[in-house]
């Protein structure tokens, strides 16, 4: 789910459907496009405008008022044009940056959905890019055959640079698990990356002021979801062995949980006093205080595969598939 | 590799839990690796009825004919030459690798343990049979024509009297690990079960939120023919969800959408 600055909540699912909400639960509008929508929208910070892409390659601009179609572009592709990565508003070059399994990474106008840039996005990409602020870059992750996984920042004239290079699992890029997308702590000037190998994984710090790595955290499982920064700089970091591990600033892991849970598919959100939620496959919201003691705080009859989120209300807000979205007045009695 | 066993340890490497299995079936469940003769004198020979359109015949291991009942019993999933794997693409692995195995020469091998890719979805090699039992009338390189009407061959030769789905929790966007980063996990947390294998997959590509009878080339069917309609074109069942009847849990609520599977790139 994503919020404008109004406090509407914006979802959209699986079979297309895109939905506004009032901060009360009223539906304001719904709306179709081609194909399901796996990729969480953006919304466009001062505008009036939701970004959404789908699985048939399909992107468009709606208006946040109405539901209306601002405008709408056909991805560019040989081959499959599905959109599995979320959408990232770019202050920067005034675009919504998004990646297809065409390979490439687009920069489209946040006006027209003109395309501005592309840069490559290696094989079937499922990770966003991520940016901060107003700031003249964001960063991606690719597979690239015979390379690895490459850690790019991409700036607002369309340039690119390859920061870090990680050699692939023996399986090769083209099966490395690339689907987390770099997170980015403004505070420490640091942009973190993660490294799926076969079964393992490496949590790394790239300083931005440095341009080097600062460290790199080895993980027991691989991760799908984009960790989640709390508030002290720490790291949280759903697996896909069931757990959630904590990585401290300075690359020390704090402590990792066992959930209980079969795997994690999307990441979860910290709260300001650092307690963490992540939705399982079994249905269950699991919460995780910063010392590393868990706790079901919630049951749905199925399964959660979407990111929580916290609205502009300090609500939270946690799309299941069954459906509904259920929203927590006070998330820490969840 | 897990599947070279030919006892019940072969299934223990695929995740089965056989103490579990055996303690619920009450022992009286055997497990049979299929990949070859196995403890048969010879093969069974079973021809396709009305002739079939890429396989005449299929040569099998004997437990599948040796049988009062045949049940399916598979994962819900994308695949990228059928569509979805239901009832009805389980029934791929019934002709063995000994007879059909990608990793055969020229004469059939009881130790072969090879997939079908040559045979049943490119089609450039015949299967090693003792006759010939493929009509010729396959596309070479084209797995959306070949897979869905071998598919199509083998329900025909082999009926099913009960489909058992399992889509507790499954992948999607395609088949299997060796797809890497193109497959994802996913959980419906349901099984759905019917008696006939067209009526119970078509039920099922429903729920993933599919059009059981959609046009060929279309999704869920982008790379081929929709294996679910050329089945009920030869009378094996009905695949428009109008026409069916459903128990338990309504379509709609037990719908879950899938990831479809991908187009893939042509040449």
């Amino acid at each position: 789910m994503v919020f404008d600055v109004e406090g509407r909540a914006f979802v959209a699912d699986m079979a297309g459907g895109v939905q506004a909400f009032a901060p009360d639960g009223k539906r304001l509008w719904r709306t179709r496009v081609a194909g399901g929508v796996s990729a969480t929208p953006a919304v466009h910070p001062s505008e009036p405008r939701l970004f959404v892409a789908s699985l048939a390659g399909e992107a468009r601009a709606l208006d946040t008022g109405t539901g209306v179609t601002v405008w709408q572009r056909s991805l560019p592709t040989r081959s499959d044009p599905r959109v599995l990565s979320d959408l990232l508003f770019f202050a920067g070059a005034r675009a919504v940056v998004l990646s297809s399994w065409g390979g490439r990474f687009l920069a489209l106008d946040a006006g027209t959905g003109e395309a501005r840039f592309t840069w490559d996005a290696g094989a079937s990409p499922g990770s966003a890019a991520a940016s901060a602020g107003s700031g003249q870059v964001c960063y991606g992750l690719r597979a690239v055959d015979a390379r690895g996984v490459e850690l790019v920042e991409m700036t607002a004239a369309g340039g690119e640079r390859v920061l870090h290079t990680e050699p692939a699992g023996s399986r090769g890029a083209r099966r490395a698990v690339v689907a987390a997308a770099p997170v980015i702590d403004p505070a420490r000037g640091v942009v973190y990356a993660l490294f799926n190998r076969d079964r393992d994984a490496r949590l790394l710090a790239w300083s931005i002021d440095a341009g080097r790595v600062l460290w790199a955290c080895p993980l027991a499982h691989a991760v799908q979801a984009t960790p989640a920064l709390r508030a002290d700089g720490g790291l949280l970091l759903p697996d896909l062995g069931g757990g959630v591990s904590a990585v401290k600033p300075d690359g020390e892991l704090d402590f990792r949980l066992d959930c209980g849970s079969d795997y994690f598919l999307a990441g979860g959100v910290c709260d300001g006093a650092g307690e963490f939620y992540v939705g399982d496959p079994c249905g269950r919201l699991q919460v995780v205080s910063q010392t590393g003691a868990g706790r079901v705080g919630f049951e749905a009859e199925r399964s959660f595969q979407a990111r929580p989120s916290f609205g502009p209300d300090g609500r939270l807000y946690v799309p299941c598939t069954n459906r509904r979205v259920y929203v927590f007045g006070n998330a820490r009695a969840a | 590799m897990p599947f070279a066993s030919l006892e019940a340890d072969a299934f223990e490497g695929y995740g089965f839990k056989l103490a579990e299995f055996n303690r619920v079936m009450d022992q009286r469940a055997r497990f049979v690796n299929t990949r070859n003769r196995g403890p048969h004198r010879d093969y069974a020979l079973v021809p396709v009825p009305g002739g079939g359109e890429l396989a005449r015949a299929w040569e099998v291991n004997r437990a599948y004919v040796d049988t009062d009942v045949r049940v399916s019993l598979t994962k819900l999933k994308s695949h990228v030459s059928g569509g979805i794997t239901g009832g009805l693409k389980n029934l791929f692995g019934v002709p063995p690798s000994s007879l059909y195995g990608d990793d055969l020469r020229e004469e059939p091998d009881e130790a072969a343990m090879g997939y079908r890719s040559n045979t049943m979805h490119n089609c450039t090699h015949r299967p090693r049979t003792s006759v010939n039992s493929f009509t010729g009338r396959s596309v070479e390189g084209d797995h959306g024509f070949n897979v869905p009407r071998f598919i199509v061959d083998l329900a025909a030769a082999f009926p099913l009297d009960l489909v058992v789905i399992d889509a507790i929790s499954t992948i999607q966007s395609a088949e299997g690990w060796w797809l890497g980063s193109m497959v994802s996990v996913t959980r419906p947390g349901l099984l759905i079960a019917g008696r006939n294998p067209v009526c119970t997959d078509a039920v099922a590509a429903a729920v993933m939120g599919f059009d059981p009878d959609a046009p060929d080339r279309t999704w869920p069917f982008v790379n081929g023919s929709n294996h679910l309609a050329l089945a009920r074109r030869r009378g094996l069942g009905e695949n428009r969800l109008e026409e069916l009847e459903t128990a338990g849990l309504s379509v709609e609520a037990a719908r879950f959408e899938f990831q479809p599977t991908y187009r893939r790139l042509a040449g």
